[in-house]
């Protein structure tokens, strides 16, 4: 085996340490000293390189498992990068991908690290046509993202009912010579932030301030529309509406249930 | 911005009625961004094997984009796409890459050759030719990089606007 080490260009927090060759059961006082090096210098998120690693042996594994409780006790984490198919399958067999995120390049490792840890909000902007054939692909879009970063099935079903909601609403009641609707999404681990904006005529725009702040539903019981506002609020933690010259934004908060 | 293509209509994809996507340079997004590419081409009248292919193409430019292009985790990339006589033009930028990148981007475009079979990686913008009418290189000014993509109907293609209106009738 062969080890080195790195401080990542990316963030001073980060170690990178490089494996090559065999990782056997005889390496792993040598590595067992070099993580507690590591984390006696205060670095306690390890990013584990290991493109050049041909076996990993059980004993080795069971050290690796071993450095990563003791960076987890100092809220830090240690994670996997590069491992080729065949070792990762046989990982996964030993039960490694229940102690341990696997990434297939640096790139996605940093990006689960400012996820989990620095606490960023990732902005993802889409502009699209006042179609309102767009809208399902666009509310399947954002859930499908929340259901990749995470959130449970019901928080991401809860997320698709609401930008189905606020961009048909966009589009349906907006100024019909509106060359697109912007929908933005913020996410973190905590929750989730969508900003819808359009153009609307200015009695369209007020009836919907009025409606929200006036917390009233728009339908009298023998309507069969006019709902959707109301669940909207039901289902997310505040919507605010503003209104200008350049248009109406909707602005909807909804904390993630399991956070 | 320098334009450098072997094909003079594949033009930017942003315009007026079109899509357009700008999101983290970040692995997990793609599988949900080809999906809706996917699906819009389906709502502007393309066929399921257009709308499957657009899903490849789609996958592969972002990819690259994101492994070689907007590789600092808080840069991102953009996505549009626009439909329009018949065909769908798809221009994804990113942050641009390092030298080395660019001129592998280059050779992949405009001299593809598969790689030998002992190689892992290569495949992905030889698919991406097949699966296309057009492709081309623009740089811009501050270095970003944008791969645009013309992808044309299918002869079979009248078939597709008689699905598009039983999709219509389902949603």
């Amino acid at each position: 085996m062969r080890i080195s080490q790195q401080i990542s260009q990316h963030d001073e927090r980060i170690v990178l340490l490089h494996f090559e060759g065999d990782l056997n059961a005889t390496d792993c006082e040598a590595t067992s000293k070099i993580f507690q090096e590591i984390i006696d210098s205060k670095k306690y998120f390890i990013v584990a390189l290991m493109e050049n690693v041909t076996f990993v042996s059980s004993p080795f594994l069971g050290e690796l498992m071993g450095c990563k409780l003791r960076l987890v006790e100092k809220g830090g984490n240690m994670v996997i990068v590069g491992l080729n198919y065949d070792l990762r399958e046989r990982l996964v067999q030993m039960g490694a991908d229940k102690i341990f995120q696997f990434y297939p390049d640096t790139h996605t490792a940093y990006n689960h690290y400012h996820w989990e840890y620095t606490q960023s909000a990732q902005v993802v902007t889409i502009t699209l046509p006042p179609k309102l054939q767009s809208v399902p692909a666009v509310r399947r879009f954002i859930a499908g993202i929340a259901k990749q970063k995470g959130y449970t099935a019901r928080d991401s079903f809860r997320i698709e009912t609401i930008v189905d909601e606020i961009a048909n609403n966009a589009i349906e009641h907006g100024d019909a010579s509106q060359p697109e609707i912007s929908v933005e999404l913020r996410i973190d681990r905590k929750k989730f932030e969508l900003l819808v904006r359009n153009k609307t005529l200015m009695d369209k725009a007020n009836q919907l301030k009025y409606v929200l702040e006036a917390n009233k539903e728009t339908a009298q019981s023998g309507d069969t529309r006019g709902r959707g506002l109301a669940l909207v609020k039901l289902i997310s933690n505040s919507i605010n509406v503003s209104i200008d010259k350049t248009g109406t934004e909707v602005k909807i908060t909804k904390m993630r249930e399991d956070s | 911005m320098e334009s450098d293509s072997k094909s003079a209509s594949a033009g930017a994809a942003t315009g007026p009625f079109g899509y357009s996507v700008k999101l983290p340079s970040d692995l997990e997004y793609i599988p949900p961004l080809r999906q809706f590419v996917a699906e819009i081409a389906r709502v502007e009248g393309f066929s399921k094997k257009f709308c499957f292919r657009t899903e490849i193409i789609v996958d592969e430019l972002v990819t690259n984009g994101i492994l070689h292009g907007s590789q600092d985790v808080h840069s991102g990339i953009t996505l549009s796409a626009r439909f329009e006589d018949g065909a769908m033009n798809l221009s994804v930028q990113d942050q641009g890459g390092t030298r080395q990148n660019l001129e592998n981007l280059k050779r992949a475009v405009y001299s593809p050759k598969p790689p030998s079979n002992d190689k892992k990686k290569g495949r992905g913008l030889v698919i991406v030719q097949m699966l296309s009418s057009e492709i081309k290189i623009d740089l811009g000014e501050n270095g970003h990089t944008q791969v645009h993509v013309v992808k044309t109907k299918d002869p079979d293609e009248s078939q597709a606007q008689r699905e598009k209106l039983l999709y219509e009738s389902d949603i």
